[in-house]
């Protein structure tokens, strides 16, 4: 697939699932558009050169309104981002916060799961304890079918695309 | 002759389950349409059937995996050594909660009574199994537990509990009644006990897939992870994981990713906030002794539930009256499978049309009707030596049968002549209920057959004198 097509689709198959897709032109535009979308609200982030300075009001995981990390992949055969918890990387912040924001490199943009999981080193000889992937916020439908976003993990997940 | 004795249809359950059952059908028209679905099924079935078939060796390859990247392996030979190992495992770690994802397995081995027991607190964590253990009742559904249950029904519990009134029609503030209890619950535990989907021999991982993110709590916020696995759910290598990972929410929700994958090799690392330890429960309960027979099949499964929506028994009366961890055409297979043919569970492979949808709609195409078939030839051989030398009458009757149908000049001689004899008989007999259905009252001992079920008539003309007037 040619490469604004893979952008297309995973941005397709992304707000299908309930999240949103920003673009931005450059890194800057990219950390101004996570400054927008935070507002006012405290913010819960990794230990990340890119994230460093965007938030204005920083909290731990469990107080913060919104939590901003970096996605290691994105999979444009099902819309979800990856990552990687580690040393920086708690898992906490991308999970207790009601809002999440990810920026997503448009290089680590891949087609396919298996790509994804080499990509997030669990094919290494010592691969990370956790891997998560995310399509779109948390949902349930246990109470009578209805669908309702946001349950114990975010409720809303917005993706920037950075070049 | 195989009536269950609650098998009658709850309106409500039913209800419900058909509003279920008509979304997944819609639903898998979607994922019919992303993938090609018949090449992505023999794949599925591909990765299963190796796994399956070299179990022994995988799990000892998983299991070695698992110890180098700094978990620990308990091997459990039945339920009651799974539930042991979990025991000690929180006695050793002090623990004094637990938070627990939703996994059939550990209702399988009947966790949650062996933990209460031994006086640890522990909750169930996704939201249609809390609601379900709040309200001491038991899961319907492999995906979906509380299905059975109304917004209605709900809303009463979460009002009683919290003491304030919630309204049905607010789901957005039932759901956020929960979040809030148990996030309390999460940040409290000290140990997280969850299930597995999937575990890749060749790299020790854990997968884990999920809506709610309750199982992503539970991995990472207490100190000790416990997981508890039935043996057959390994898989060779992370291809083929990958490939049953995209399958699954296919197959279940007609998504091509469930809203969480969580992929676990050992436990937290240096700087990492998860758990200090990783614990894996490995289960046999009985499957290696379905391995190598012509059930092994039943083994495949991935736990998707696209075979309970599908059944339309499993639709008619819901997941309780099978009275087994596992409902649904996979439920009435698996369970006399693992547990035995016992009176408990004889009856299960009768809560089937032989249709053949469950089959249709498998993602890995487990022959789902020829091994309900094959088992209750198993009963009905079971039943016959019981009954040693009296002749079994249920079985004279339908061997003459047979023998009087297969036929077609006697068939087509006794055919009309019974159903003329048998019309007005019927007709005498039966009566319109008032929920619409024919029932009819057979004297004894036919009886036992029409007291449960909706009876339509012989039709005094025979199908095959119809068909061939229709074709001139």
């Amino acid at each position: 697939m040619a490469d604004p097509d893979r952008l297309a689709e995973f941005e397709r198959l992304l707000e299908e699932a309930g999240g949103r897709l920003h673009r931005a032109d450059s890194l800057d535009a990219a950390r101004a558009r996570a400054r927008e979308l935070i507002g006012g609200g405290t913010v819960a982030r990794w230990r990340e050169d890119m994230l460093d300075g965007i938030a204005a009001q920083e909290a731990p995981p469990a107080k913060a309104d919104v939590s901003l990390i970096v996605a290691d992949v994105g999979v444009q055969s099902t819309g979800a981002i990856g990552w990687a918890h580690g040393a920086g990387r708690p898992r906490a912040t991308g999970l207790l916060p009601t809002r999440q924001i990810a920026l997503l490199a448009r290089r680590d943009l891949v087609e396919g799961v298996p790509e994804a999981l080499h990509k997030l080193g669990l094919t290494s000889p010592s691969p990370p304890s956790n891997i998560v992937f995310a399509a779109g916020p948390s949902r349930t439908s246990d109470i009578e079918q209805r669908s309702i976003r946001g349950v114990h993990a975010p409720r809303e997940l917005d993706v920037i695309v950075f070049p | 002759m195989h009536e269950h004795p609650q098998a009658e249809p709850d309106p409500g359950v039913s209800l419900n389950l058909h509003r279920a059952a008509g979304n997944w059908g819609r639903q898998r028209g979607v994922a019919r349409a992303r993938v090609d679905w018949e090449q992505w099924r023999e794949r599925a079935q591909a990765v299963r059937a190796d796994a399956v078939g070299h179990m022994d060796e995988l799990i000892a390859l998983l299991s070695r995996r698992v110890s180098a990247a700094g978990g620990h392996v308990h091997r459990a030979r039945t339920a009651a050594d799974a539930c042991d190992h979990v025991l000690r495992i929180c006695r050793e770690v002090g623990a004094r909660s637990a938070v627990k994802a939703k996994s059939m397995t550990s209702e399988e081995i009947g966790l949650g009574d062996a933990l209460a027991k031994a006086g640890i607190d522990a909750v169930e964590t996704d939201l249609g199994e809390y609601i379900v253990q709040a309200m001491g009742d038991r899961p319907s559904h492999l995906l979906a537990p509380a299905v059975h249950l109304s917004a209605a029904q709900v809303a009463e519990l979460f009002s009683h509990e919290s003491g304030h009134a919630l309204d049905p029609d607010d789901t957005r503030g039932l759901v956020d009644y929960a979040r809030g209890v148990l996030r309390e619950r999460f940040l409290a535990a000290d140990v997280g006990i969850t299930g597995v989907n999937l575990a890749v021999a060749e790299t020790g991982t854990l997968v884990l897939v999920e809506s709610e993110g309750n199982i992503r709590l539970c991995t990472a916020l207490p100190r000790v992870h416990i997981a508890v696995m039935g043996i057959e759910k390994v898989v060779r290598d992370l291809e083929g994981a990958a490939h049953l990972v995209q399958m699954l929410p296919l197959a279940a929700h007609g998504v091509p990713a469930a809203a969480s994958t969580s992929y676990i090799t050992g436990p937290a690392r240096d700087g990492d906030d998860g758990p200090e330890q990783l614990h894996l429960v490995l289960l046999d309960g009985g499957r290696s002794s379905i391995q190598g027979t012509e059930f092994e099949a039943a083994l495949h499964c991935i736990r998707c539930g696209a075979c309970m929506y599908a059944c339309p028994v499993y639709r008619q009366v819901g997941g309780h009256h099978y009275g087994s961890t596992y409902s649904g055409p996979i439920g009435a297979v698996i369970t006399p499978l693992l547990e035995g043919l016992t009176p408990d569970t004889a009856e299960l492979p009768w809560f089937s049309s032989l249709c053949g949808a469950c089959v249709e709609a498998c993602p890995v195409k487990i022959p789902l009707d020829d091994q309900l078939v094959m088992l209750r030839a198993r009963a009905a051989a079971a039943r016959s030596a019981r009954a040693g030398r009296r002749p079994d009458p249920e079985g004279v009757l339908f061997s003459a049968w047979a023998a009087l149908w297969s036929r077609p000049a006697a068939y087509r001689a006794t055919a009309a002549t019974a159903g003329r004899a048998l019309a007005p008989l019927w007709s005498t007999l039966a009566r319109e209920h008032e929920d619409g259905g024919w029932h009819a009252r057979a004297p004894f001992p036919f009886s036992r057959f029409t007291d449960g079920r909706d009876a339509l008539g012989p039709d005094p003309e025979p199908f095959h004198v119809r068909w061939r007037r229709s074709r001139g």
